[in-house]
C-alpha cells in the first residue's frame, strides 16, 4: 500500500476538524445549560462530526480499495486489448466502468456529507446566537 | 448524469460547504465574544473567528484545482497539496480555540455552582 504524504495531511486535517466539531457540541451543551434552554441543539455538531467521519471513511475506502482495483483492471484491460482477447475484454470493460461510477458516487457522497455537516454546524451556532441575542 | 455535470455539482457542494463551515465557526466565535464581553474574560474569540478562514481557503483552492483554467498537472498537485496543508493548519487552530473556550466554560460552570 502506497502512502501519499499529502493524503495523510488531508486525513489528519479532517480528523482534527471532526474532533473540533465534536468538542464544539460538548461546549454547546454546556452553553445551553448556562442559558437554561432545554433544546438539544448541541446534538447537531455531534451529528455533523459523525457525518464527517462517514465522509472520511468513504474517502479512505475509495483511495485504498477502489483506486488500486481500478488501476489493476486498467492494466489488465490494456493487456487484453493488446492480445485481442475478446473473452476478457468485455468483463474488464464492465468492471472498469463500474469502478469509475463507484468512485464518482463515493466522491459525491463525501462532498454531500461535507455539505450536510457544515449546514448542521451553522444551524446549531446560529440558533444559539439567536437565543443569547434576545 | 454526465461526468461534467456531476463534477460541477461536487465543486458547488465543496465551495458551499467550505463557506458554511467558515460561517459556523465564525458564529461560534461571535458567541465566544459575547461571553468575553459579559464575563470580562479572554475567550479566544479572535482565534475562533480567524482560524476557520483556512477552511474557506481550502474550498477556494479545491475549486481552482477543479476548474478548467489550470491544465498543468504539476500546478494542480501544488494547489491540492496547499489546500490540504491549509485545511490541517486551520483545523488545528479551530481545535485549539474550541478547547480553550471549552475550558473557560467549565470555569464559568464551576463559578455558577459555587454561587
Amino acid at each position: 500500500m502506497k502512502f501519499d504524504a499529502a493524503l495523510i495531511v488531508y486525513y489528519a486535517g479532517l480528523l482534527i476538524l471532526i474532533a473540533a466539531i465534536a468538542i464544539m457540541g460538548v461546549s454547546l451543551k454546556k452553553l445551553t445549560s448556562i442559558v437554561k434552554e432545554k433544546k438539544l441543539i448541541w446534538l447537531l455538531p455531534v451529528f455533523a462530526a459523525a457525518v464527517l467521519a462517514v465522509s472520511l471513511a468513504s474517502h479512505i475506502y475509495a483511495t485504498f480499495t477502489m483506486l488500486p482495483q481500478l488501476s489493476v483492471n486498467i492494466n489488465a484491460l490494456s493487456q487484453a486489448a493488446v492480445s485481442q482477447d475478446a473473452s476478457r475484454l468485455e468483463p474488464l470493460k464492465a468492471a472498469v466502468a463500474s469502478l469509475k461510477s463507484g468512485l464518482v458516487f463515493l466522491k459525491g457522497l463525501s462532498f454531500t456529507c461535507f455539505l450536510l455537516a457544515s449546514a448542521m454546524l451553522l444551524a446549531s451556532t446560529s440558533i444559539y446566537l439567536r437565543w443569547i441575542s434576545k | 448524469m454526465s461526468d461534467n455535470l456531476a463534477q460541477l455539482l461536487i465543486n458547488a457542494e465543496a465551495v458551499a460547504s467550505g463557506i458554511l463551515f467558515w460561517a459556523g465557526f465564525l458564529v461560534f466565535g461571535f458567541i465566544a465574544r459575547r461571553y468575553s464581553v459579559v464575563f470580562k474574560r479572554a475567550t479566544f474569540h479572535t482565534l475562533l473567528m480567524t482560524a476557520p478562514s483556512g477552511i474557506l481557503l481550502y474550498a477556494l483552492l479545491m475549486m481552482i484545482k477543479s476548474s478548467p483554467v489550470i491544465k498543468d498537472a504539476s500546478t494542480n498537485m501544488i494547489i491540492q497539496d496547499s489546500a490540504y496543508g491549509v485545511l490541517l493548519i486551520s483545523a488545528v487552530f479551530c481545535l485549539a480555540g474550541i478547547i480553550k473556550f471549552n475550558s473557560l466554560i467549565d470555569e464559568l460552570l464551576k463559578y455558577k455552582e459555587q454561587k
